[in-house]
């Protein structure tokens, strides 16, 4: 998929959405890529489930990145949105632990490794009620803000 | 009593904590590994379809979602009784040995490797891939790119995708292979055993030159004499996706060899009340705790262990990978936990070789590939040799294969209680006088890693992982001092 951006450059983006679609509101970033995708099918989705550097198999390449993801910090209702960058990320986690290598790190082991990395990062993360059980779905707090978090990502990414 | 949390477990693909006691003389008294439960998997399960299990079982765990997607198409040819065509079978062991060799290879590269390359004193923020890539070159972290992205890319081609794949049905596989794609295949296959010898060479060069090293993997802190367990072909060779399941005792003599079906005449599971894994031991031996030796029914199970249960590998250069790795060591069994990650090595080139050796066989192109179930289902099991171990599942059913019943025994609950006892064993070595610096923390962390556990890790809620907190209680329970790392 080419999305116009920046006085109408072409750039070619993947749509990333992670989590476990049978762990309750942990699959809420699935849910949105799918939604993406339904609203506008030309979209590039990709869905995973894995961590670490396993990233950067999916997005080496694309030029442009937006992941979608659920995110726990307590502090925040269900279905609140953040947009986090890359260096939010960087200064949550360091490159030691296993899954801060997630998104950050997986960046800077793929730049190290001489991968084309996406120049453009957009991150989504959707706080989540429930993702400790089994369970298809998200709880009703997080699937009542989904449809406004699609458009809200539309918007944001001019999609 | 003094506290000390290590939490999360830098590295370890899941979420846990070790917690250490430490004694008032400032000694390890006690350590033990919690890890948080994720709830109603069998509840989630029952009532469905038996055939949506290899669906649903992908997407418990994102990183070994093939070994739950082959368990569970064996468990269903069982419950429909139903053998698949010899081409089926092939293509599933093809698929599944691309994902053994890629899966061992992000562990050694990514997640165990670090405390070798880079040395398991070396400072906390170089003991990385980033690390790995600064010992070892830039060209060998392309390699491993390279590889991983073949081999994933047979899985894409097989399974329709990477990861969760969707291709094993009860009596066989739901799409064959076309000349062109073999031929990607081969050359992905190809190019992996020459990376895999490669790894080998380097694993020669930076660990097996090394003194400390080889004094760390043969020193009594990282070792326990325990039973063995993998699966076995006819041949006593090591497969990973069919055959016999097969028990050595500490000292390598047979202790039983049986059917996958028969597992619950074998294997019982002992509940602790600190945590919600479930303690796997030999039914016949019983429980005696976290002890070792002939009279404990602890046994271990991954690559190490697999190797330890066979007489050798199926393929030429694995063979003799293997018999290396045997006679440095000084002999079967070896009990070295850190062995383990040689082990795995051995066994990613024997995946190699085996994923080559099925795109050349002629049958793999055979459009023969399901059998249609025509048996009311029951019951049913299916056992695969995941990459952290033995993986069994069990289904019930009713008479029109809705589920009634689901048990899953997976890899790392063999293993639990053998690493908890890695854990607490090297606790207890290298922690004196209350001193924890960072560099003997990384080492006990060594003991669990070289089992490469996962703990149903398919949570993946960002920011995914905090840095490493080490909090230090005093012995009136109030927090005295708090280490960030990471």
């Amino acid at each position: 998929m080419l999305l116009s951006e920046n006085g109408g450059q072409e750039m070619e983006a993947l749509i990333l959405g992670i989590g476990n679609p049978i762990l309750t509101d942990d699959g809420v970033g699935i849910e949105i890529a799918r939604r993406l995708k339904g609203a506008i099918p030309g979209l590039k989705i990709e869905e995973t489930n894995e961590a670490a550097v396993v990233l950067i198999d999916y997005v080496a390449g694309y030029d442009k990145l937006i992941i979608i993801d659920s995110i726990k910090t307590g502090q925040g209702r269900p279905g609140d949105l953040y947009k986090l960058s890359l260096e939010d990320l960087d200064k949550a986690a360091g490159p030691s632990s296993a899954h801060s290598m997630d998104v950050a790190t997986a960046f800077e082991v793929g730049r190290s490794l001489g991968c084309k990395m996406p120049e453009s990062v957009s991150i989504y993360a959707v706080e989540v009620r429930d993702n400790s059980c089994f369970s298809e779905g998200c709880t009703k707090e997080v699937a009542e803000k989904i449809p406004s978090i699609v458009e809200r990502i539309i918007v944001e990414e001019k999609l | 009593m003094k506290k000390i949390t290590i939490d999360p477990i830098t590295r370890l693909e899941g979420h846990g904590k070790i917690e250490i006691f430490l004694d008032d003389q400032g000694g390890c008294e006690r350590a033990c590994l919690q890890v948080p439960e994720l709830r109603g998997f069998e509840s989630f399960c029952v009532g469905r379809p038996a055939e949506e299990m290899p669906r649903i079982t992908t997407m418990i765990c994102g990183v070994c979602p093939t070994a739950h997607h082959m368990a569970s198409a064996k468990a269903l040819d069982d419950l429909f009784k139903v053998d698949p065509p010899p081409a089926a079978k092939k293509i599933r062991e093809l698929m599944y040995n691309a994902f053994q060799a890629e899966d061992h290879m992000l562990h050694f590269f990514f997640l165990g490797g670090p405390d070798f390359v880079v040395g398991p004193q070396a400072p906390s923020g170089e003991r990385n891939i980033l690390g790995v890539i600064a010992r070892a070159g830039l060209e060998a972290g392309g390699k491993v790119i390279r590889m991983r992205k073949g081999m994933r890319n047979i899985l894409r081609i097989i399974g329709g995708k990477p990861v969760m794949p969707s291709c094993a049905l009860p009596g066989g596989v739901s799409k064959g292979i076309s000349k062109d794609e073999r031929k990607t295949i081969l050359e992905a296959g190809e190019y992996s055993v020459e990376f895999c010898k490669f790894a080998l060479g380097l694993f020669d060069d930076i660990v097996l030159k090394n003194k400390d090293y080889i004094d760390l993997v043969s020193g009594d802190v990282y070792s326990h004499r325990t039973y063995y367990m993998g699966m076995v072909d006819k041949n006593n060779k090591v497969n990973f996706y069919d055959g016999m399941i097969r028990v050595v005792d500490p000292g390598g003599k047979e202790f039983a060899r049986f059917n996958g079906r028969d597992y619950l005449d074998h294997i019982a599971e002992h509940v602790e009340p600190w945590t919600y894994v479930r303690f796997s031991y030999l039914k016949k031996i019983g429980w005696q705790g976290f002890v070792d030796g002939e009279e404990s029914g602890v046994f271990r199970v991954a690559p190490l262990a697999r190797l330890n249960v066979s007489d050798g590998m199926a393929t030429p250069l694995a063979q003799k990978a293997y018999q290396r790795m045997v006679s440095v060591l000084g002999g079967k069994p070896v009990h070295s936990t850190l062995a383990f990650h040689w082990a795995r090595l051995v066994e990613a080139l024997y995946a190699s070789e085996r994923v080559v050796e099925l795109a050349r066989d002629p049958e793999i192109l055979s459009p023969d590939i399901v059998n249609r179930p025509s048996q009311t289902p029951k019951e049913g099991v299916g056992v695969i040799e995941a990459p952290r171990g033995t993986l069994i599942h069990h289904y019930q059913t009713d008479d029109r294969g809705i589920l009634t019943r689901v048990n899953l025994i997976v890899a790392t609950q063999n293993n639990a209680a053998a690493i908890n006892m890695s854990v607490e064993k090297a606790a207890k070595s290298l922690i004196k006088d209350g001193k924890v610096p960072d560099g003997i923390l990384n080492m006990i962390e060594m003991a669990f890693r070289a089992y490469d556990p996962c703990y149903a890790c398919a949570t993946h809620s960002l920011p995914g992982g905090m840095p490493l907190e080490v909090s230090i209680y005093g012995s009136d329970g109030k927090l005295k001092k708090s280490i960030k790392r990471g």
